[in-house]
């Protein structure tokens, strides 16, 4: 049995589970946006509706399950075509780089959606 | 082959990063044999050898595509005519890799639009661009169909649509969904 290191939860049920539930958030976030923004939009109504403290919440919940989705869906997708079978036995290496690598841009993009949030 | 050797060879399992079945197993009581087996290879290794690398031993039952091997493939995928259910399944893959490099840029926005009242006329500047346009086209319709289907997984997930024919109507609408949205995307953008 190969231990599982890199993925999200340690679990693939968890994992499974958290993708979906992250999905959702990030469609009703996604859309609530796509919605404000069709509507038409100022700076002025702009800046206080990301003022609000349940808006403020709303935009870090979807930050927080967009690294959570990504995090998951990268991991599958990595593990699926980044491997010795495809790509030899530079793929091992390759597929951990990329691993490491997105694992760390999300953070910085979470950490950055903080601060323009509450910044 | 003593139990400090099986440890031994699982610990060089594990190191290889296959997932494979280790299997410890007892033919006779004079002659224990350690079991590997993936699909339908298998190799052992007798109790009275001293365990060989596993990383070397053992060779993938699919030809692996970037080694001189030249023994047949069990299941060679690209001489395959594939259903429409994998181009949307490769497609989601696609687009959600898709979404996570550009992710970066929309986080930007945000923040140029947030910043001052200056950032936010320069983006609506920037975004009036014909590139700009093109790059958020793009980004809608990756998104709506990224989302598109993602929802037929859950949808899935409750179980319905499961069957062959299910599964082929499910990404026939969420193509033709997904078409719609682009040009929808295009008229309000354009």
């Amino acid at each position: 049995m190969v231990t599982q290191i890199t993925s999200f939860s340690r679990s693939g049920l968890s994992d499974w589970m958290i993708q979906r539930v992250a999905g959702v958030i990030l469609l009703a976030y996604f859309g609530f946006v796509a919605y404000t923004l069709l509507n038409g939009v100022g700076y002025a109504s702009w800046k206080a509706l990301h003022a609000n403290s349940a808006m403020r919440i709303f935009t870090l919940l979807a930050a927080l399950s967009f690294a959570a989705h990504a995090w998951i869906g990268l991991w599958a997708v990595f593990t699926d075509y980044l491997t010795e079978r495809m790509l030899g036995p530079r793929g091992n290496g390759l597929r951990r780089l990329c691993q490491i690598g997105s694992v760390l841009v999300l953070l910085v993009y979470l950490l950055w959606v903080i601060q323009i949030i509450w910044g | 082959m003593r139990a400090a050797n099986y440890r031994h060879l699982a610990a060089r399992v594990n190191f290889s990063r296959f997932k494979i079945a280790l299997i410890a197993k007892k033919n006779f009581a004079s002659e224990e044999r350690i079991v590997i087996t993936r699909m339908t290879r298998v190799y052992s290794c007798a109790a009275d050898e001293q365990p060989v690398p596993v990383k070397q031993q053992w060779r993938s039952p699919v030809k692996p595509l970037a080694s001189a091997d030249k023994r047949p493939v069990n299941l060679d995928i690209g001489s395959m005519k594939l259903p429409i259910t994998a181009y949307v399944s490769i497609t989601h893959r696609l687009s959600g890799v898709f979404l996570f490099v550009i992710s970066g840029l929309l986080i930007w926005a945000l923040d140029m639009s947030l910043a001052s009242e200056q950032s936010f006329d320069d983006l609506a500047l920037t975004l009036s661009g014909p590139i700009a346009k093109t790059l958020l086209w793009a980004i809608a319709t990756g998104l709506s169909y990224h989302a598109l289907s993602g929802v037929k997984h859950i949808i899935m997930d409750f179980g319905y649509g499961e069957t062959m024919e299910g599964g082929v109507l499910g990404a026939r609408i969420v193509i033709a969904l997904a078409i719609t949205f682009a040009i929808v995307w295009g008229i309000v953008i354009w």
